[in-house]
């Protein structure tokens, strides 16, 4: 039953039965259209050769009639079509077949014995047999007609045609039509070969045009069970990308690679999360397993627990930070937009951040030209946030940090200064990468994982904006924000 | 023993120094690349425990440079665990390579392995006539009975029996056996020589005047 499933059988069989189809319907009227001739003319000739028997008759004397014999060739008629005898019977007078004598070259025409010759029987009218051709068989049956005027009869091979006079007379010419219908046959068995030589060629043509048809499928299918047995980075070798297959290939081949990627982000991403857990979990299991070497003092468990603490602490904010980045990941461009204000985003963040400013002695200075723009407010707060704590924090005491919002051309542009501590130049490239931090050992102590700029980015380019940084260490840090604006109505 | 270890988060080096001290082992400490090297090349340490991810300098690095001067036994700490960095690391000179979060115990028998195969022993045990030493559990047993020892006598005379046969001065003794954080009054090596003589007998340490001190 699989046999029916395969698209290469199916084609083939209809091909094959479309194929077989026109080739019979093609065939068929031909060699009826043969056949039909092929019978109209043995008529036709029987008739003409009774037309030829019925002028030698002079009714008057018993023989055929003194009309001038129509001008009819010996054996086909040059005007067309056959006609009706050219002569009434109807007028004609009873003939009498005892003086029947045919001259000799019509003679000529009834002898032999070949099957294909024509012979006569002549009959009076009670349907006697009077006068008959040398080679009439044998067992020639009488008229079974009584009608009068012209019928035909068919003995199996043998055609005959039957002239019955008013009086009862009667006339047969006929003819072994076996040769003709040999080669009617002959031309059947012709017609039937070369349909099946056709329809072989035809199928054969047929199965190789799907074979190449159908190759580009195997390629895809071939492709995708490697794919799905893990190794993402097949593709499907493509070399004609116009067909319909080809564009088929083609977006495959771009689904797989976006696939690759995804599971390439996450297993770093895993890899990353792993990777930061381990040194907390480290201190954890170092704290507890020497606390737990010997009996000790509530002092001394108080130490251990306060660092247990402090490791644990961290690893919520890894695992908070992690969870944050992975919903972005996947969820960033899902969620809900409405039109807000940049500025009024902005100015909501620096209050949050006041309190924090003015502890630590820095003055945080805002200029902001309102700015409507499609975004996700909470995640653009975000952004903000961690620009402002990020220039915050990198400041000391009597620092500034200013805030603008600002529209250029098309764009909303957010910038965030301060004359901080600054980035230096051999990690101002890596900073917006996940878990980077530059000053290592010292941030790593304050609970920061180094995941706030790494979500702004991702944030940032999820609403179509670009984000850069420019620093010079131990003077200035500037982070330049800018989102696309709907082009004015 | 004395030991060195490099480390950048500050509670895990807190809680490994306290265990290291409570084993019996001197240990001194440092949170960056170049306080650690700096640390390696200067004294002789039996043993450094060493963390991958540094600050400033990694771990490699420290590693190639100090390597350039000293033979100190080097076990790596690191929260990287693919096969690559562990093939870098006991390639670039570690003698262990121990992966992060790690159990207690299993890094300090790591550690009493690398010293005791850097003094050329391969078994715990260890025979000074008819004291026996265990430095698998720090037991020392006279004829077969147990003899109880001071965290410093033990470690006196640990060193000494892992370098059984050597003359060790009085200034390696001194370096080997206490860290920088020392300022005990037991500093006094002579005190504890005496006191080893007087639980095990005169004749477990022989002095060679000028020179220093003999076990055999």
């Amino acid at each position: 039953m699989k046999f029916f499933h395969s698209i290469r059988w199916r084609l083939q069989a209809w091909h094959s039965l479309i194929l077989i189809i026109v080739l019979i319907g093609i065939a068929w009227p031909a060699w009826d259209v043969q056949r039909a001739n092929l019978e109209s003319r043995i008529d036709l000739e029987l008739e003409q050769r009774l037309t030829l028997l019925a002028r030698f008759f002079d009714p008057a004397k018993g023989h055929g009639p003194r009309r001038p014999p129509p001008p009819i060739g010996m054996l086909a008629d040059e005007s067309g079509p056959p006609e009706p005898p050219p002569f009434d019977e109807r007028r004609l007078p009873p003939p009498d077949f005892n003086d029947f004598e045919l001259p000799e070259r019509e003679a000529e025409l009834f002898k032999g014995t070949r099957t294909t010759d024509f012979y006569y029987a002549l009959y009076d009218r009670d349907g006697s047999e009077q006068k008959k051709s040398e080679y009439a068989p044998d067992d020639l049956p009488g008229p079974d007609e009584e009608r009068e005027g012209i019928h035909f009869r068919t003995r199996g091979y043998l055609r005959e045609c039957l002239l019955v006079y008013r009086s009862g007379h009667s006339m047969i010419v006929g003819r072994d039509t076996s040769p003709d219908y040999k080669e009617l046959k002959n031309f059947a068995w012709f017609l039937t070969s070369a349909g099946l030589v056709v329809l072989l060629i035809g199928l054969l043509g047929g199965w190789w045009l799907s074979s190449r048809a159908i190759r580009p499928i195997k390629d895809i299918s071939g492709t995708a069970k490697k794919i799905s047995k893990g190794d993402l980075s097949q593709r499907i070798p493509l070399s004609d990308t116009d067909s319909e297959l080809g564009e088929l290939a083609a977006m495959l081949n771009h689904t797989f690679a976006r696939l690759q990627a995804n599971f390439e982000q996450q297993a770093q991403f895993t890899g990353d999360a792993a990777h930061e857990l381990r040194t907390p979990v480290a201190v954890l299991l170092t704290q507890t397993q020497t606390a737990l070497a010997r009996e000790r003092d509530a002092g001394e468990y108080k130490e251990s627990l306060e660092a247990c603490e402090r490791a644990a602490k961290r690893m919520r904010s890894l695992t908070e930070s992690l969870l944050a980045l992975a919903r972005l990941d996947t969820e960033v461009e899902k969620a809900p937009r409405e039109y807000a204000d940049l500025a009024r985003i902005v100015s909501e963040s620096v209050e949050q951040f006041s309190a924090l400013a003015q502890e630590k002695g820095i003055d945080i200075k805002q200029e902001l030209d309102p700015a409507f723009f499609s975004c996700n407010p909470d995640q653009i707060s975000q952004v903000v946030n961690n620009l402002l704590s990020n220039a915050i924090q990198y400041s000391d005491a009597g620092c500034h940090v200013m805030v603008s919002v600002k529209t250029e051309s098309n764009q909303a542009v957010l910038q965030v200064r301060d004359n901080g501590r600054g980035i230096p130049e051999t990690d101002l490239p890596h900073i917006f990468k996940r878990f980077y931090r530059a000053d290592k050992s010292r941030t790593r102590s304050q609970g920061r994982v180094g995941l706030g700029l790494a979500i702004t980015e991702t944030i940032v380019k999820a609403h179509g904006g670009t984000i850069a940084v420019e620093s010079t260490v131990g003077r200035r840090t500037s982070f330049t924000v800018r989102f696309p604006l709907p082009e004015p109505a | 023993m004395r030991i060195l270890i490099i480390e950048d988060e500050e509670d895990l080096l807190s809680s490994l120094m306290k265990a290291l001290r409570e084993e019996g082992y001197a240990v001194d400490a440092a949170m960056d690349g170049s306080e650690g090297l700096y640390k390696a090349e200067t004294w002789d340490y039996d043993l450094i425990l060493l963390d991958v991810m540094l600050p400033e300098m990694d771990g490699w690095e420290l590693l190639d440079r100090l390597r350039i001067k000293k033979k100190t036994p080097v076990l790596m700490l690191t929260a990287r665990d693919q096969y690559r960095d562990r093939v870098r690391g006991l390639d670039s000179g570690a003698d262990d390579y121990v992966v992060k979060p790690f159990d207690l115990d299993e890094l300090l028998a790591r550690v009493r392995a690398l010293i005791r195969r850097s003094a050329g022993q391969t078994s715990n045990i260890v025979e000074l006539g008819n004291v026996v030493l265990n430095t698998g559990n720090r037991q020392v047993s006279q004829s077969g009975e147990a003899v109880p020892l001071t965290a410093r006598e033990y470690s006196l005379l640990e060193y000494m029996a892992l370098h059984k046969g050597e003359v060790v001065t009085r200034a390696t003794l001194y370096e080997h056996l206490f860290d920088e954080d020392d300022n005990t009054l037991s500093n006094l090596l002579d005190v504890h020589v005496s006191n080893l003589r007087k639980k095990l007998g005169q004749d477990i340490i022989t002095t060679r005047r000028g020179h220093g001190y003999l076990v055999e």
